[in-house]
């Protein structure tokens, strides 16, 4: 496989070459063995790869026209490599961001203080279609509200680690990491040997420690239960590892029923108390009498039970507030409010439109701005301005006017890059990184997370249900150099 | 365990034992038309209409037969559901159900019917011996196994209900041999029976074997029996709840038990079928009530 006719774009960070076109110290060793291997034994590899997902169900659902079809998570069997150095610096960022918004969170819903000395804006926080009034006076076990977080990571150009956006609700993605990573053992072994990666095996026991850790009965062995919308929703395949990783019971809503002020689960054996509800389905849908009357995918009754401290739910309903695109530039100010510490990992410059000042620049920069639409994910409701038309542009215009709650804006980063097998070459594509940050007795950080890549040349868009795929994300133990590649014995 | 998933897992084991009965009949009655077709074309259609009825299926095109989702007992819907109602067991399942659904989009001709039904069947004993080997003898265990003998149990009363006859009034000669070889290559049985039964293949010791053999796994009685006793052994379990269902299915094992052979040899046999059906359905609700719906 050639390494000499990978282009560079002279403008993003390649996390493999420098911009002198020289390899990193770091992946020297993983340059060496595949300038070694031969096309096909790459193809080989990558098909490799490909069966075993499909055949461990690694799946995700993509909807359009009301049709959902099952796909094959596209995966780059090239590993993305942090040096050990570098990761630390990360994990105490991503500790300390994830600490302030579970105080911002307790205060929003407590007493205010924060908008009482207006550094965040109150009618952002209430305009927020996370915010959720229901929650106001409630502390939730332990003062946690977020307990499982995915922070969106990306490369600026001079290389540094900025913070796209936090996901604090329910974050997906945690089992590709650890499947993906099963395979890549499988389809790249000896390069293991050669690097010391730190493992992955204790996710499922920490997430488990975590929702043990707010379990409110003084029970030897409490239930945890995992709900899930059910075998439809894209992310089932998830659930399902997830619950089974970790020994919990897979419910969903039609499972559960509130019994004496207790949340229960419907089994073989009659009604069995559930301790714990570790939810991946919006607030909107937990119990249709506090939320969408029209849901059938919770339980009614779960809140009041919540409230009363019968069982938890892991994350608490109204965290949305937290991850809201408009809150989100205000992050910096609550890490050096709450915490008195200088943030350590930098947000992307962002424009309010609610902000008169900013308003008026997005409008008069629109085509050089990335605009986003504050209650939206997955990558809709997006304007990136460079690769915009003018319609396009007047549409997002007039938007902005009419509702400028819903919009923020960013300047276009080119997004930090990594080469990518793209028929049988290597190609430079842009690559984001989600973490996962798990607050329970402690606060942990999974090493590495989740490498996603824009399959599509040009584009900057990385999520799955825009055509993005995959990489394994290798935290290495040292700095990587020690990692001097041997002679070949059996191929890689 | 939850209602819902032992209740997925009752369902899978009956969409599985499904799809291979499906897969082995159509196989089968597919050799005999070869068989026959030529020289009594008759009986050669009244084979294949037996067959469909016996799927209840009358009238229904292979295509449909096969490939049809929203026909309940087509092979890819038992398939497709078995896999949606599984997760212990999804790695195995999801390979059967990719090899059906490539099988479909490359579209089966004619000549490779037949591997691809064997494939079915391949599949399925591959998934009953994986189960065997890596799944907990536990709750689920259980509902997993009754729902496989109520499917073995139903399938079989049914192709018996329409085969006892014999071939229609009519037929060729040679015919009445094909049908019987039919009946028991349909229940998989023709090397169980002909070690009890050497010579020639006989109608009276046709349906004794496939009705009151205890000893070969595909018998109606050995199906009655099987599904009795994890009834029993999930009733331990559950304690009270469990006790009506081991009745009812107790109570089929008894009819096959104390049933008045005389009579299922001078022509009795598709009302002992139905009666036996009658109470599987009873018990099978029975199950469903008691166990799946709080």
């Amino acid at each position: 496989m050639r390494l000499d006719d990978y282009e560079l774009d002279g403008k993003s960070y390649d996390e493999m070459f420098t911009a002198g076109a020289h390899v990193r110290p770091e992946y020297r060793a993983l340059a060496q063995r595949l300038a070694e291997m031969t096309p096909p034994e790459v193809e080989q590899r990558q098909r490799q790869a490909d069966l075993l997902l499909r055949n461990q169900g690694v799946t995700f659902t993509v909807y359009s026209d009301n049709a959902g079809i099952e796909k094959v998570f596209p995966f780059d069997p090239i590993p993305r490599l942090i040096t050990g150095d570098e990761w630390e610096q990360v994990e105490r960022g991503l500790v300390q961001r994830v600490q302030a918004l579970n105080l911002f969170l307790r205060d929003v819903y407590g007493e205010q203080r924060i908008l009482n000395d207006g550094v965040v804006d109150a009618g952002l926080v209430y305009g927020a279609s996370g915010f959720r009034r229901e929650m106001i006076g409630m502390l939730p076990p332990q003062s946690v509200y977020t307990h499982i977080v995915g922070t969106d990571l990306i490369r600026a150009e001079d290389g540094r680690f900025l913070v796209l956006e936090d996901n604090v609700r329910s974050p997906s993605g945690a089992s590709y990491v650890l499947e993906c990573r099963e395979v890549l053992k499988r389809v790249f072994r000896v390069l293991f040997e050669e690097y010391g990666v730190r493992p992955l095996d204790d996710y499922a026991d920490w997430l488990r420690d975590t929702l043990l850790h707010v379990a409110p009965r003084a029970s030897d062995d409490p239930t945890i239960v995992l709900l899930s919308p059910g075998m439809y929703n894209s992310a089932y395949f998830e659930h399902s590892f997830l619950a089974r990783r970790m020994g919990a019971t897979l419910v969903e809503g039609r499972d559960l029923v509130v019994k004496d002020g207790a949340v229960c689960m419907r089994t073989t054996n009659g009604l069995k108390r559930v301790d714990v509800i570790y939810r991946r389905i919006d607030d909107d849908y937990l119990d249709p009498v506090v939320f969408r009357p029209d849901s059938i995918l919770g339980c009614a009754g779960l809140f009041a039970a919540y409230r009363s401290g019968a069982v938890a739910l892991a994350n608490a309903p109204g965290t949305g507030v937290a991850d809201d695109k408009a809150i989100y530039p205000f992050v910096p100010d609550m890490i050096r409010y709450y915490l008195g510490e200088e943030p350590i990992l930098d947000n992307v410059r962002t424009y309010i439109a609610t902000r008169e000042d900013d308003r008026k620049y997005i409008l008069e920069n629109i085509g050089s701005l990335c605009v986003k639409q504050t209650d939206a994910s997955g990558g809709y409701g997006m304007l990136i301005g460079t690769q915009s038309t003018a319609e396009q542009r007047e549409e997002f215009r007039k938007r902005i006017e009419a509702r400028p709650r819903s919009y923020i804006a960013q300047p276009v980063i080119n997004l930090g890059r990594h080469p990518t097998i793209i028929d049988g070459k290597l190609e430079g594509r842009c690559v984001d990184l989600r973490p996962y940050v798990l607050v329970g007795d402690k606060v942990r950080v999974i090493p590495g997370g989740l490498t996603r890549v824009a399959l599509r040349r040009g584009s900057l868009v990385v999520n799955s249900s825009q055509g993005g795929g995959y990489k394994d994300t290798w935290v290495l133990t040292g700095t990587g150099d020690e990692a001097d590649s041997r002679p070949v014995e059996n191929g890689v | 365990m939850l209602s819902r998933v032992a209740d997925a897992l009752f369902w899978m084991g009956r969409y599985l034992e499904r799809a291979e009965h499906v897969a082995r009949v159509l196989d089968v009655t597919r050799a005999v038309l070869v068989d026959i077709d030529e020289v009594d074309p008759e009986t050669a259609k009244s084979q294949w209409q037996g067959a469909l009825a016996a799927l209840s299926l009358p009238d229904t095109p292979t295509e449909k037969l096969l490939f049809d989702q929203n026909e309940p007992t087509s092979l890819v819907c038992s398939i497709s559901r078995a896999r949606e109602n599984s997760s212990e067991m999804w790695d195995h399942l999801n390979q059967a159900y990719w090899s059906i659904q490539e099988a479909h989009t490359r579209g089966v001709h004619e000549s490779q019917l037949s591997q691809a039904l064997g494939g079915i069947i391949t599949a399925s004993f591959l998934w009953d011996g994986v189960a065997d080997g890596t799944t907990a003898r536990d709750t689920g265990w259980l509902f997993l196994k009754i729902g496989k003998f109520v499917e073995r149990l139903d399938g079989a009363c049914r192709l018996l209900t329409v085969r006892a006859e014999g071939p229609p009034k009519g037929a060729q000669p040679s015919s009445e041999n094909v049908h019987w070889v039919a009946l028991l290559r349909s229940l998989c049985a023709m090397e169980a029976y002909k070690k009890v039964h050497p010579q020639r293949v006989e109608k009276k010791h046709v349906l004794d074997f496939l009705i009151f053999d205890g000893t070969y796994p595909r018998t109606v009685r050995y199906a009655a029996f099987a599904a009795a006793d994890f009834a029993k052994r999930c009733a331990e379990i559950h304690g009270a709840r469990g006790k009506s269902v081991e009745r009812a299915f107790g109570k089929i094992a008894s009819q096959l038990e104390y049933a008045d052979v005389s009579a299922i040899e001078s022509g009795g046999t598709p009302e002992f079928m139905q009666e036996i059906l009658s109470g599987l359905g009873e018990a099978s609700s029975l199950l469903q009530r008691s166990y799946f719906l709080q």
